[in-house]
């Protein structure tokens, strides 16, 4: 199954356009529309990632991220929106890239909502959290993710976008059929969510005030010694 | 588990649950709404005795009640006014419409809910094994580590305990760096062992050749069958939804709810493919109840 | 021609500048039993890991390995027909249930599923694991987890079988159903079969060939009676087991004995007398510093009691060794002891103070415990930096002191390594200062003999001897017969979450029969029953000789 570097996103590309398409016939579900592309951007990785030979080692490590990150979900569970998860992914993909980076939040978000029982939510959390991962990883070249105020700021910024993203499925659902998205509302919906979403901001920026440089040592340390050095 | 819907293929109970939130999203009629929500609880009282429901009754309340109080709140649109509460006008199709996508959150909800009950992790990991081998395999390990990290994570704080070193002393900065500090206990350690298993992996050949599955499951010709009975009954229902049918147009003005001819075989449809797991088991009971 | 064969190999790990395997040749035949045993750190798993193309760890290589006539560079089949068995039982598990695991290896060389079932119905068969199949991996016990292990690399119809230290985290009665296995896979399919291994007591009637290893060198090679000897006259004493070093000690002639059999027939020609030995110490009470009353314990409401009503008390000085098998709350009771796990019922008194009335810090300076895992002692990513967090945390800054602490413990070269760096006896004692520190008036040690080679077995006595004298009570629990009667003043038998019996080692062993040292075992039925092999030695006198 291996997938042209150029085939596959262009076959993604279709695919949505596809999509837009059949929501103009549809044209008032935007919550079918949403949850399509969610599973889109899922797949498109997930594809990618089948198409690259991958090392047990990596794999492992991989799972062991992915698995921490889930984890850490548990003990967290009674504090709304405080989890180490974002952190987690957060560092790994700016450790090991854009592409294992998604994979990492997809697979927690996806595996721990194994145990702790999938919802609608699940390919949310799954985009959220794999795009958390993907951006630290797209990034790791730029000042932002090299200076510790630029790893706050995107701590801060994921803090909000994590909630919004999860926020769409709820508003969609909320605004669905018929009635035009009204900005207005939309802003009213996120701004009940900002409690909670502020919360994630303020745990992603102790997490990576307190523990950030050092992780970022332990993850180097172990790339070097699994041999993952590209 | 010893229901029959959940004997089917894997790929049988995956087509419903997907099919059943993709026509809880689509079909947005009071009528189809009420109906489908007796058959999902129908569906969990079979397959848990609505153990899980009671889990998540919370959440489905809150949900249900937040979405058909909050849209009347903010959406005055509408002709048939109920009252007005100050200068706020509370309308029918606010009401109604807040109800209606109330009842397909909480539907999709309880979908899942059976879902979690009968897609176990084994059955998930066969259809991404199908389909995404590789990432099944990555998938199969972070199942395995999750448990083992816990167990770990709690190894590591009873050890850090006899230390003195506890989650509960000291303010809060030093509580979270505490916490923290076993969360990186359990990183070092797990990725310090985890080597092994990498070992392990390869030491049984992984990565050496093509990978075949394990047929954990076989397609049967009840599934055959069940596959394109689901399938053909999601096509007439898409077909006539995109035709108009099956879905209560409330702006810009509020069809009658009344089912016409053409809603209702839709709806027949519809009934049909929300009680599979239902008359599946009432075969099954009745079989039963003949051969003995 | 030999089936593996190693000529002139080096082997140097990429940062490190001695060489993990020097200049190595062996001859292994067909159907062989290979035992490789040596101090950890000298070369045994490397010399595996070797043999096994996927897993050859990165570095220089030179010499020859030939396998089956071919060499192991160059080999593309062979993954197949080499199985290998790791130390730790978790670690190798890739799959959540049983049966997942059984068949990744088949799925990995692309077998169909027929070919799959088959081979597992099997495995399953001979294994008579029938139940465990549906199982979750992580409920499975140690035990149960290395034998999937095993039958996971089983499945893949290996003709060469290497283990390294698969029994080393096992409890005695799984490690007896491992070489059970092992003997049979060689007795009745004639697989060959090469063991790292640390307790030879257990693998010597098994190997053909036992070769001792130290620092990358075949020290000594060759079948197990001729063998003995010679590491008897070595500096490496400690690896030869009871029965044999009793024989060679009292300088007999003829056939070695290894087994107990063996060690009862060579008694009953010797007619040994006995010397009198002076009357025993009466032991004088001393005061408690641990005392236990209707102690009572369960993880969950819907579980077992696993500890049960149960009265414990350790006095002032005493070293109390807890034996007992798997599950009958030996740990349980250390961890309740260390203020770990909160009894349902029952009371502890420390110190004759209750132990609800003691502070967090003052707790832990009166009570020292040891983990079975000492890897999850550390916090810190260094030995020094640990010691140090130590005594930050109770108010200690004599570092001198703590420098005594590790030149007395011998691990002042390592305190910069990173602690899951160093070998099993080494994090150990890392673990142990850093315990020791706080100058503990109590010692709980839960298993810490698991896994050590004979000759940390022996620092490790050493040293707690010596902690000891300087007063501190210890309590341990172990699966370690041998260990308890030769150091413990007092050993307890738990059973069911109740002590059923507790005696001095003496009185302790005499009342037991299977629950015995093998030295006791072979003189059973004699006038006298010595039970370590210094009092044999000492009290017992051939007539023949």
């Amino acid at each position: 199954m291996r997938f042209n570097h150029i085939l596959t996103p262009a076959i993604f590309l279709l695919l949505a356009a596809g999509l837009l398409i059949i929501s103009y016939w549809f044209e008032d579900s935007y919550l079918w529309l949403s949850f399509s592309l969610v599973f889109l951007t899922i797949l498109f990785f997930l594809v990618r990632f089948e198409g690259r030979t991958i090392e047990p080692k990596e794999l492992v490590l991989l799972a062991v991220l992915a698995a921490i990150a889930a984890v850490g979900r548990i003990p967290f569970a009674s504090i709304p929106s405080v989890q180490p998860t974002t952190f987690v992914i957060m560092i790994a993909g700016l450790v090991f890239g854009a592409e294992s980076g998604f994979v990492i939040g997809a697979v927690a978000a996806l595996a721990s909502n194994m145990i702790m029982g999938q919802g609608p939510w699940t390919p949310w959390q799954m985009v959220s959290w794999g795009l958390v991962g993907m951006t630290a990883g797209a990034m790791k070249n730029t000042p932002i993710m090299n200076t510790k105020l630029g790893r706050l700021g995107f701590g801060i910024v994921w803090g909000f976008l994590f909630g919004w993203i999860m926020n769409i499925w709820g508003f969609l659902g909320f605004v669905q059929s018929g009635g035009p998205i009204d900005l207005k509302a939309f802003l009213v919906y996120i701004g009940a969510s900002t409690l909670f979403d502020t919360m994630h901001a303020v745990s992603n920026v102790v997490f990576l005030l307190l523990f950030g440089d050092i992780w970022i040592k332990i993850l180097t340390r172990f790339k070097r010694k699994y041999g993952l050095l590209e | 588990m010893g229901t029959r819907f959940a004997r089917f293929h894997p790929l049988v109970s995956f087509l419903f649950y997907a099919g059943s939130v993709m026509l809880l999203i689509l079909m947005l009629h009071p009528v189809f709404q009420v109906i489908s929500v007796f058959l999902i609880i129908g569906i969990n009282i079979i397959h848990d005795r609505l153990a899980g429901l009671r889990k998540w009754k919370y959440l489905l309340l809150v949900t249900f009640v937040l979405m058909v109080v909050l849209n009347p709140l903010f959406n005055e649109r509408g002709r048939h006014l109920l009252f007005m509460a100050g200068d706020h006008r509370i309308t029918l199709e606010a009401v109604l419409y807040g109800g209606m996508n109330a009842f397909s959150i909480i539907g999709i909800i309880a979908v899942f809910i059976s879902y979690n009950v009968i897609m176990t992790p084994n059955k998930v990991l066969f259809l991404f094994s199908k389909f995404l081998p590789q990432f099944a395999v990555l998938l199969m390990l972070t199942l395995r580590f999750i448990p083992l990290m816990s167990r770990r994570m709690e190894e590591i704080s009873l050890v850090q305990k006899s230390k003195g070193i506890m989650v509960t002393n000291g303010n809060w900065r030093t509580r979270v760096k505490t916490a923290f500090s076993y969360v990186q206990a359990l990183l070092t350690y797990s990725l310090e062992e985890a080597i092994q298993t990498a070992d392990s992996m390869k030491a049984r050949g992984y990565g050496t050749g093509p990978r075949t599955s394990y047929e954990f499951f076989r397609i049967r010709s009840k599934d055959s069958i069940a596959i394109v009975i689901l399938t053909l009954l999601l096509s007439i229902i898409i077909y006539g939804r995109s035709l108009g049918y099956g879905v209560l147009t409330i702006y810009p003005m509020m069809e009658d709810w009344r089912l016409a001819t053409w809603d209702t075989a839709v709806l027949i449809c519809y009934i049909l493919y929300l009680s599979f797991p239902i008359y599946v088991e009432a075969g099954e009971a009745f079989r039963w109840h003949l051969s003995n | 021609m030999a089936l593996i064969e190693l000529t002139d190999v080096t082997f140097t790990y990429p940062d490190s500048l001695q060489p993990a395997i020097t200049n190595l040749s062996l001859r292994i035949e067909k159907g062989q039993f290979v035992v490789l045993f040596g101090a950890s750190g000298s070369g045994k798993s490397t010399l595996l890991k070797l043999l096994k193309n996927e897993i050859r760890p990165h570095g220089t290589l030179t010499g020859n390995i030939v396998i089956n006539g071919s060499p192991i560079q160059d080999s593309s089949g062979l993954s197949q027909e080499i199985g290998f068995v790791f130390q730790d039982p978790e670690n190798q598990i890739v799959a959540d249930d049983v049966l997942h695991e059984l068949v990744f290896g088949l799925e990995n060389i692309g077998l169909t599923t027929n070919e799959m079932r088959n081979r597992v119905a099997e495995m399953v068969h001979f294994f008579g694991a029938d139940d465990l199949l549906r199982r979750k991996s992580h409920e499975l016990s140690g035990g149960k987890k290395q034998q999937i292990n095993l039958a996971s690399a089983l499945l893949m119809q290996p003709n060469i079988l290497l283990l390294d230290e698969p029994t080393s985290q096992l409890d005695p009665v799984s490690t007896r159903e491992l070489l059970d296995m092992l003997k049979r896979l060689n007795e009745e399919f004639g697989m060959t079969i090469v063991l790292a291994e640390h307790r030879l007591e257990e693998v010597f009637t098994l190997a053909d060939t036992i070769i001792m290893m130290e620092k990358g060198e075949v020290l000594i090679a060759g079948e197990p009676r001729q063998v003995l000897p010679q590491i008897w006259n070595s500096k490496n004493r400690a690896y030869v087991p009871g029965i044999p070093s009793l024989f060679l000690k009292m300088h007999e002639k003829g056939l070695l004995p290894l087994t107990v059999k063996e060690g009862r027939n060579w008694i009953a020609t010797i007619k040994p007398t006995f010397l009198a030995t002076e009357t025993e110490k009466q032991q004088q009470q001393s005061k408690n510093v641990i005392k236990t009353k209707g102690l009572s314990f369960r993880y969950e409401k819907s579980r077992e009691f696993v500890l049960d009503e149960l009265d414990f008390a350790l006095n002032k000085g005493e070293f109390y060794a807890l034996l007992g098998g798997n599950g009958s709350g030996k740990s349980t009771l250390i961890k309740a002891l260390a203020g770990l796990v909160k009894s349902e019922q029952g009371k502890i008194w420390i110190d004759d103070k209750p132990i609800k009335s003691y502070k967090n810090n003052d707790f832990t300076k009166y009570i020292g415990y040891l983990p079975q895992n000492p890897k999850l002692f550390f916090l810190q990513d260094t030995v020094e930096r640990e010691l140090h967090a130590t005594m930050e945390q109770f108010g200690l800054t004599d570092w001198t002191e703590t420098e005594a602490l590790l030149e007395e413990l011998g691990i002042v070269h390592l305190k910069t390594n990173h602690p899951y760096d160093l070998s099993g006896g080494e994090i150990q004692k890392a673990a142990l200062a850093c315990v020791l520190l706080r100058k503990p008036k109590v010692l709980l040690l839960d298993e810490p003999t698991k896994g050590l080679d004979p000759i940390s077995k022996k620092n490790l006595a050493n040293i707690l001897l010596s902690v000891k004298s300087n007063g501190v009570s210890i309590l341990m629990s172990t699966h370690d017969v041998e260990f308890a009667a030769q150091h413990a003043t007092k050993c307890g038998m738990m059973f069911q979450g109740k002590i059923t019996s507790e005696d001095n080692p003496e009185r302790f062993f005499n009342g037991n029969f299977f629950y015995t040292t093998m030295i006791q075992r072979i003189f059973r039925g004699q006038a006298m029953m010595p039970l370590t092999l210094e009092e044999a030695a000492h009290s017992c006198v051939s007539t023949i000789s």
